[in-house]
């Protein structure tokens, strides 16, 4: 009985002793946090927007400072304590603010352009269902959100409220102002397989609705140029209708025939329009240039260095004419800004976070 | 041969009718079950002896799913080596299993050692399966040899078996019992059951449990620096179930198990938790049907016969109303059928040498309510071979599994016919006569098919893709022990293990940017080893005390492409670690169990970043019970404390899983 009793308390301690052990010596530790450090204010600075993956709350915002080459990313997060969201989808400066919308979140956050500080956050539903914001716009002291439920939300961007909501098409894209006119791409992308075909044209005198331009199936990106013209790609039915790129004369709102070219995203340099193409032998995506003066494609591989990643956000430096790649190994891992020159040789390369896709700079608003 | 089936399943609703009718006739009070029938697969066998297979099992029986705080077999299983559970929170989530990081699309389910089908995602919700009418769960790890046996328990890289309680003739004329529960998150759950012997050689049961929650609970949300407690919304769930079941010993060597399942459920998705947008409004509805036949018997010669036949069904509608399209929401319906047939044989040749051997065949069909749904069908034949052979102290067994599928669809181009010859070989040895130590090593190749929603789902699909690819090699080592000391039993495992996965099925995007597609891109290698020790002991002033013990390591590293930024990165929702533990004691009346879980961090991602990291939990549960004798049966009393230091943890990103919470439950057997 005793060596019962004795064996009963070895079988205890070895429950109480042992196996917390166990518990605390886990092998295995997991990687820790980089700090992140505080943002410089420096004048000549680009500002990314990371979309992050569905699901995971981690869309970011990252700054990189051109004089010195460096980059911070998680600023948004770091400056105002909490997170930017889910999905972040656009990022445009006006003034001397910068605005971001967060798809999944419905969120438009509006940040001061120098401190980059939250100055608002503007959620957008309608009752408590998300309208998901994709694309903003400025004209005369309005932004104009794109919203996925068919609407455009008006904002005045001095009292930061929105004003009213202008009824287009199916699931609106892309937005940008010509000659007085709102132009919304109509992408209908939720109707799958059914999808839209419109472009809206909104009057910005009255805000309303006066025309729809019927395009290429699925039009996503729409920029306007000097000379008073809408250039809009179209993603096609990514199946037996291409991607294509069109041309709205915004005094006729009518199309202008111009050569068939496969555009993707869209980015307009003065008198150049950059677009990222899918090589249609290689299936590789490459960076073309197209003249807005003589409709005609100036490059279609302006950088053949570029590797295999996935192209997933372009823009054009507007003093220095670089271009800025937003890259990434995959939709699951952390992408990188890619700095070219002209001649497509490599400047720079610096890792933000999950899908950088935007981008906005600052030199040239803050330093007009 | 389909037409049989519905011939098949009217016989045994006849059976069923028959059985009722006939319920008044007295039972005799002595019966005596076929002892010669041995029919291993289902629970007729004598519970798996850890050190009798060469491959690792882990059996929970129904007194050790008492001993847990587990509402479902997802739960159960949570606390057995090797076994990971991606749970995706609350009552109503989703909650699969995984193998040795294998993926749950790997795991096969089975009812009574036959297969429970899920062509759609090829993964089943175990958190549907309850516990109330279980003998046992039990995880097969690669191949588990039960001759003689169908040729698809061959064909899964592991396995999870459910023994339903009334697949064994009840000892008593007649079981009753009742059940009531009521818990935290507004639970109320009532069950009721019975099972009756119908003359000398048949039974039949019935059992059935209803439930309804509101599911909702709250936990911390995590902004950056802030923090806020919040409510998880929408999701209440309402189901109910109910099984039937019948057998009969037409004599000592002729068995007929008759089954039927229906589960109906309705709940709402809390979705993944967004900041800044906690509004979700979607609901999904199941559906899921199946019966099936098991015959088996004894012939000259040592010849054994297994027929099955077995029809199942799944209906799933899932709707968004707030998905912002012009019809005003997504309204997805799904219905897919399956109709199965297996015939195996196997003959003991002599004390050294059993062979068997089977033929299956089923057919798959999946109707979707979308525009252009190519309503595929998917036909499948199996084979398989195998032998066991034991001598001396040696034992080698080993199997041929061959698989051929053909498919095709309303529309579009169809998938290409498969074929695919898979082997298993093991070795055992006994070093030390009349001592229960065994030492093993296992090999074995196991194919996962492409799932319907992997071939022909909306623009993803891909109907080029090959089976994935498991090949599994395992050592490991078993004791077991009783009468020893204080110990009444005890049982210790210890298994290394080594799995590649080739060809594995993953979604990546394509060079159109917004199309993902499907592809046989991956390769993970995993090694891993797997601890585990359960103990009963030998009462100390009339208390029984028990425990278990179990630790898991893991490194299941991603081999695909050594250009990608996640090479040799930890594959996403799989832990290092996970350790599991428990400690019972029991009374005459009383019991009192306490059991903790510890799963280390994982990642939500592939690539493996502090910003990816899903940060290690622990949890511990304790329950107390206490049973009153009856002039009419018992009654029993329960209580149960989940998550005692109210944890908050996820397992999934964004699935927040519930913190401190309570039930109690009364139970009345007779």
């Amino acid at each position: 009985m005793t060596s019962r009793k004795h064996s009963a308390r070895l079988f205890w301690s070895i429950w109480t002793k042992v196996i917390p052990l166990f518990l605390f010596v886990a092998c295995v530790k997991p990687p820790e946090e980089k700090p992140q450090v505080e943002t410089t204010e420096a004048q000549n600075r680009v500002l990314i927007l990371n979309e992050g993956l569905w699901g995971q709350n981690n869309a970011s915002f990252s700054v990189i400072d051109l004089d010195s080459a460096t980059v911070q990313n998680k600023v948004f997060e770091t400056i105002n304590g909490r997170k930017l969201g889910d999905v972040g989808n656009d990022l445009e400066i006006y003034g001397h603010k910068a605005y971001i919308l967060v798809n999944s979140s419905s969120v438009l956050e509006i940040l001061d352009l120098e401190t980059l500080e939250s100055l608002k956050s503007i959620p957008l539903f309608d009752g408590n269902v998300a309208r998901q914001p994709r694309q903003i716009a400025f004209h005369e002291n309005k932004a104009f959100i794109s919203l996925f439920d068919g609407n455009v939300a008006v904002l005045d961007t001095a009292s930061l409220s929105i004003e009213q909501y202008i009824k287009v098409g199916r699931n609106p894209e892309g937005l940008t102002v010509q000659n007085g006119k709102l132009y919304v791409a109509n992408s209908g992308g939720l109707d799958f397989p059914n999808y839209d075909t419109t472009v809206s044209v909104i009057s910005l005198e009255t805000l309303e609705e006066i025309k729809r331009i019927p395009v290429r199936i699925n039009p996503n990106n729409v920029v306007a140029d000097d000379n008073g013209n809408v250039y809009v790609a179209s993603r096609g039915n990514h199946k037996d209708i291409t991607p294509l790129l069109q041309k709205i004369d915004s005094y006729s709102d009518e199309l202008v025939s111009i050569p068939e070219i496969k555009a993707n995203t869209l980015w307009m340099h003065r008198d150049t329009l950059f677009m990222t193409l899918t090589n249609a032998n290689t299936g590789k995506g490459t960076i073309g240039s197209y003249s807005t003066k003589t409709d005609q494609l100036i490059a279609d591989d302006l950088v053949p260095a570029l590797s295999n990643d996935i192209l997933y956000g372009l823009a054009v430096h507007p003093q220095t004419s670089e271009l800025f790649l937003a890259t990434t190994p995959s939709y699951t891992a952390i992408g990188s800004i890619k700095v070219f020159d002209q001649k497509g040789n490599e400047k720079l390369s610096l890792a933000t976070s999950i899908l950088p896709r935007d981008f906005a700079f600052t030199s040239s608003t803050l330093n007009p | 041969m389909l037409r049989l089936i519905p011939i098949s399943f009217l016989t045994v609703c006849c059976f069923l009718i028959q059985g009722a009718i006939a319920q008044s006739q007295t039972d005799t009070l002595s019966y005596k079950l076929g002892e010669t029938v041995i029919s291993l697969g289902d629970s007729t066998a004598p519970r798996l002896e850890t050190t009798q297979t060469l491959t690792t099992v882990h059996t929970l029986e129904a007194k050790d799913l008492n001993k847990s705080n587990a509402k479902n077999v997802a739960e159960a299983v949570k606390s057995l080596p090797g076994v990971t559970v991606k749970d995706y929170g609350g009552l109503g989530g989703l909650k699969t299993v995984s193998l040795r990081s294998l993926g749950a699309n790997h795991t096969g389910v089975m009812v009574d050692g036959i297969a429970v089908p899920d062509i759609q995602s090829g993964q089943i919700d175990l958190g549907r399966f309850g516990l109330d009418n279980l003998q046992a769960v039990e995880i097969h790890n690669q191949h588990y040899f039960s001759p003689p046996q169908t040729a698809r328990s061959l064909a899964y890289a592991g396995s999870v078996n459910l023994v339903s309680a009334n697949s064994t003739a009840p000892t008593q004329p007649l079981n009753l019992n009742a059940r009531l529960q009521t818990g935290s998150f507004g639970q109320v759950e009532g069950g009721l059951g019975f099972v009756k012997k119908q003359g000398k050689r048949s039974f039949w049961g019935i059992n059935g449990n209803i439930s309804h929650a509101n599911g909702e609970y709250p936990f911390l949300l995590e902004n950056g620096n802030h923090q806020s407690e919040v409510n998880r919304k929408n999701s209440d769930i309402s189901w109910f179930r109910i099984e039937g079941d019948y057998g009969i010993d037409f004599n000592d060597s002729t068995q007929l198990r008759a089954k039927i399942y229906y589960y109906d459920a309705e709940r709402g998705l809390p979705g993944v938790v967004i900041l800044y947008n906690e509004h979700s409004a979607q609901r999904l509805w199941n559906r899921d049907f199946f019966g099936q036949l098991k015959f088996t018997k004894q012939l000259k010669k040592n010849w054994s016969l297994l027929s099955v036949t077995k029809v199942s069904s799944a209906y799933t509608r899932y709707v968004d109303p707030d998905f912002l399209n012009t019809t005003g929401g997504l309204d997805d319906r799904f219905q897919q059928w399956e109709y199965y047939v297996s015939t195996g044989l196997s003959k003991r040749h002599s004390k050294h040498l059993t062979t068997f051997g089977a033929v299956d065949y089923f057919v798959n069909t999946l109707w979707g309510n979308q525009t252009n749904f190519p309503q595929p069908v998917r036909h499948n034949l199996l084979g398989s071979l195998g032998f066991i052979g034991k001598l001396h102290k040696f034992r080698l067994e080993g199997s041929l599994l061959s698989n051929y599928i053909t498919e095709s669809t309303a529309s579009d181009a169809s998938a290409p016919e498969k074929y695919r010859l898979t082997p298993t070989l093991a070795f055992g040895y006994k070093p030390f006569w009349g001592k229960e130590l065994r030492l093993r090593i296992a090999y074995k190749e196991a194919y996962r098919l492409p799932t319907f929603n992997d071939l022909y789902y909306i623009r993803v699909g891909n109907t080029n893709l090959k089976p994935e690819l498991a090949r599994q090699f395992s050592a490991g080592i078993a004791y077991a022990k009783e009468d020893w000391g204080i110990l009444e039993t005890l049982q210790l495992q210890a298994d290394a293990f080594h799995y590649r996965i080739r060809d594995k099925i993953i979604a990546i995007p394509t060079q159109d940017l917004f199309i993902w597609s499907v592809q046989n891109l991956g390769k993970v290698v995993t090694n891993g080893l797997e601890l585990f020790a359960k103990a009963s002991l030998k009462p100390i002033k009339k208390i029984t005390p028990s425990l278990h013990f179990s630790y898991t390591l893991q490194n299941a590293l991603d081999r695909t492409d050594p250009n990608s930024p996640f090479y040799g990165h930890q594959i996403s929702y799989t832990p290092h670690e996970t350790v599991a533990y428990g400690l019972g004691f029991e009374g005459k009346r009383w019991a009192f169990n306490w059991n903790g879980l510890y799963a280390g961090f994982s990642y939500a991602l592939p690539e493996n970043l502090a910003e990816n990291v899903i940060p290690a939990w622990g949890t511990q549960d304790i329950n107390f019970s206490y049973k009153l004798p009856l002039k009419q049966g018992k009654m029993t009393f329960r209580a149960e404390l989940n998550n005692c230091f109210n944890q908050q943890y996820q397992v999934v990103k964004g699935f927040p899983m519930p913190g401190r919470n309570w039930r109690l439950g009364i139970q009345w057997n007779y």
